[in-house]
């Protein structure tokens, strides 16, 4: 009995303390052409969530041919943000049409299930007037449940260079295309030199979205051509992707 | 690909376009006697031009930044190994791509009094010593660029002193030979690639770029330093003629005996950037073959192109130039000189070629944090005054002195209040800006409005180069001045929200959560996952 109360109370007490601690929260990437992310800032905004933040990538080219010739890489954007995952379908059916994903390389918008974040993050992006909107739009969309493939985000970390190397290998076995982003390997340690500063190599993240049966085999095959034993050190993983929208199974 | 491909015709079109339409425009409704042969040269080389400058941006992208990036990237891994073998390497990788610019044969000629080979050699010499303290710079990380350029800036003041007048405007004009649309991507690239192989993230972004402005001192101080030597001698210098009026039919000979100088012309001025990226790739770069077939092509597009814009804009657009000067300056309302000025000035550095590169870099390397629309404004509003600023100059006769030591001394002032990556893209635009278009319409427009007025070409026109290449300085700083207000004003986080979380400042962990309280999530679509 006792011990029943002290539960309750705890139980009581947490949910107090803010409902929002409870639900679960999202990260929703949207890929976009450059020049579009502000859109893509605006359609968020609109729904709420502050925290975004974008980076700059690259479309990948879709043959060998093109991409010698320069005529494939398409300039694309990167917007990020944090969602509470009662929102995340709205901000998709919103997307659908605001940000023309359904027209073939309009763009591409999918969320990451995030096992944790900061405590601090649940009072800015819910508060009780944002709830009544996201309750009336849950009404709605609460038949409209996940359709088609399950996908997920093959992430390859790799010398610069080699993005045409990963994405034959990978296209070999079924992937569509990719997007790299320039990064930068810091904490390099043997390259101290006489001026004090420190080499470092430079990489490149090359991110595929995948149905999940094709995960494996394309994983594998950029592994052989381009995994850590080769030259460009590949380093790869995947991460789980809940919703998409935007990926043309025929076209990227 | 059709995406890609329409992006590049839009931006070749959109750049080209509105200068060609002003000039039609005027044409038809101020000048309205241009000769046909004039307007059609004007309207064929627009065509060239959309042509080239499309070529020439892809092509730039695909081949020009990633040789100058790769060699960037080995000059750092050499000054690794050895500290002092980089100076010999990048003292001749300077003076190389200097002495096969194009501009510098003709700078050459222009003085007859002293040979050729002394002015090609001083120039290479200067820009070659440059680029060995701007690499150093960057290396060593320990004066900043703005003490750096302060520095130089009055060493030039200084010496100009002792010069004969001549020799000061060939000194000036040949800062401009380094800011060639070869030059340009090449070492903006390798300015890049150098600091890209630093440490600190931040401070390879600042040190990304002022490489070019740091190499246009050179030039200038080496020409001076030769004048000091000869001043005894006499010179006369004759910076150029413009060619005028044309009937039709010669519209079509004229572009023809244009295309075989500037296929030998850009051809020698590519040969050396292709001769050291051959020598690092074989010695240590090694890039992959993929990587290799991509860089022939591009320098394939780069080579077409600029042989079909140089051909455009030296053919087709000088003698237009000179004629909207001349016959708008005749007019009786000659003020008028001053709001069409600001108008091309505005409209004509979106068909600088290098401009592009500059901007595409500029928002490649922070991240898209400066996009290329606030450069492409802040330069157009720069280049529209200084046009404006030039056009007073024509019709009243004001010395350039009273704009360009206040103007630099803005500049300057600024450098210490702006973001420092703003100061080194400032510096490097001043010399992006005042290219080829600049060249070839900016000044005969001035020629032809200054001899029609009857005023002094060689000191009442030529200031409008100096001008273009001083006012982006202050107004890109200007937009770094803007940036930082704005980057100061906006909050993240409201005061009342930063006050609900204060009691939990704890990490919300979702799966505990679960096993606590199952049932009251809100929202429970992936547990079905597991």
């Amino acid at each position: 009995m006792n011990n029943k109360d002290v539960l309750k109370g705890e139980k009581d007490t947490g949910l107090k303390k803010n409902l929002a601690a409870v639900e679960r929260f999202k990260l929703l990437i949207a890929i976009v052409d450059r020049g579009r992310g502000t859109k893509v800032v605006n359609l968020f905004r609109s729904h709420h969530l502050h925290f975004d933040f974008a980076c700059l990538g690259s479309g990948t080219a879709s043959s060998r041919i093109l991409s010698y010739f320069g005529l494939d890489e398409t300039a694309k954007e990167l917007v990020w943000t944090l969602s509470p995952c009662r929102r995340v379908r709205a901000v998709f059916q919103e997307a659908k049409t605001q940000l023309k994903l359904q027209k073939p390389g309009g763009g591409i918008l999918f969320s990451v299930p995030l096992s944790a974040i900061s405590g601090q993050i649940p009072p800015v992006l819910i508060k009780p007037e944002y709830s009544k909107e996201d309750e009336s739009v849950d009404e709605n969309l609460n038949g409209s449940q996940k359709k088609g493939r399950a996908y997920e985000l093959i992430l390859t970390i790799a010398n610069r260079g080699f993005t045409d190397r990963i994405m034959e290998a990978a296209r070999n076995a079924g992937a569509k295309g990719g997007t790299t982003i320039s990064a930068r390997r810091v904490g390099y340690e043997d390259g101290e030199n006489p001026f004090g500063f420190t080499l470092q190599p430079e990489k490149e993240i090359i991110a595929i979205l995948i149905p999940k049966e094709d995960k494996l085999p394309v994983m594998r095959a950029i592994n052989r051509e381009a995994g850590l034993k080769t030259e460009c050190r590949g380093i790869l993983f995947s991460v789980p992707v809940d919703d998409i929208l935007g990926l043309q199974e025929e076209d990227i | 690909m059709r995406k890609n491909l329409k992006a590049k015709i839009m931006e070749s079109l959109s750049s080209v376009l509105p200068i060609s339409a002003i000039v039609l425009l005027l044409s038809f409704t101020l000048v309205p006697q241009m000769p046909i042969g004039t307007l059609m040269m004007f309207m064929l080389g627009s065509i060239l031009l959309i042509l080239g400058m499309g070529f020439f941006s892809l092509g730039a992208d695909m081949s020009m930044m990633p040789m100058g990036d790769g060699i960037g990237n080995e000059v750092a891994r050499i000054s690794g190994k050895s500290k002092w073998r980089i100076i010999p390497i990048c003292f001749l990788i300077g003076a190389f791509i200097t002495i096969a610019e194009p501009d510098l044969q003709v700078l050459a000629r222009q003085v007859p009094a002293v040979p050729d080979a002394v002015i090609i050699l001083t120039v290479a010499a200067g820009v070659g010593a440059f680029l060995v303290i701007s690499v150093l710079r960057t290396l060593l990380s320990k004066i900043s660029l703005n003490r750096l350029l302060v520095g130089f800036y009055v060493l030039v003041f200084l010496l100009s002193a002792f010069v004969p007048k001549e020799f000061l405007a060939v000194a000036f004009d040949a800062g401009g030979v380094t800011t060639g649309p070869i030059t340009v991507p090449f070492i903006m690239a390798l300015g890049i690639g150098v600091a890209a192989m630093q440490r600190n993230g931040k401070k390879a972004e600042e040190d990304s770029f002022g490489m070019v402005a740091l190499c246009s001192i050179g030039p200038i101080l080496a020409v001076l330093i030769m004048g000091m030597c000869l001043s005894n001698t006499e010179i006369s210098y004759t910076p150029f003629t413009v060619t005028t009026v044309f009937f039709s039919q010669e519209v079509g000979l004229q572009f023809l005996n244009g295309f075989p100088m500037y296929i030998k012309e850009v051809a020698l001025g590519l040969l050396p950037v292709i001769a050291f990226f051959g020598i690092f790739q074989i010695t240590s770069l090694r890039l992959k073959k993929e990587s290799l077939i991509r860089i022939v092509i591009g320098l394939l597009y780069t080579y077409i192109g600029l042989v079909l814009f140089l051909t455009g804009v030296n053919v087709g657009f000088m003698p237009a130039g000179n004629y909207l000067g001349s016959a708008i300056a005749e007019q009786g309302y000659n003020w008028i000189l001053i709001p069409i000025g600001m108008l091309v000035g505005y409209f004509i550095v979106a068909a600088e070629p290098a401009v592009h590169v500059l901007n595409k870099q500029v928002e490649e390397i922070t991240g898209g944090a400066i996009p290329q629309k606030a450069m492409q404004l802040s330069l157009s509003i720069g280049v529209s005054f200084s046009v404006g600023i030039a056009m007073l100059r024509v019709l009243t006769g004001m010395s350039i002195l009273w704009f360009l030591i206040p103007g630099y001394a803005v500049a300057i002032g600024l450098s210490w209040k702006v973001p420092k990556i703003f100061t080194a893209v400032a510096f490097d635009s001043g010399g992006v800006a005042s290219g080829p278009m600049t060249a070839t319409f900016l000044l005969p427009f001035a020629m032809g409005a200054c001899s029609a007025l009857g005023g002094d070409v060689l000191t009442d026109a030529f200031g409008i180069v100096a001008m273009v290449a001083m006012t982006p300085l202050v107004t890109i700083q200007c937009l770094g001045l803007f940036y930082q207000r704005k980057l100061r004003r906006t909050k993240e986080v409201t005061d009342a929200e930063a006050s609900l979380m204060a009691p939990e400042d704890d990490i919300i962990d979702f799966d505990s959560l679960e096993t606590a309280n199952l049932g009251n999530i809100p929202n429970s679509g992936e547990e079905s996952d597991e």
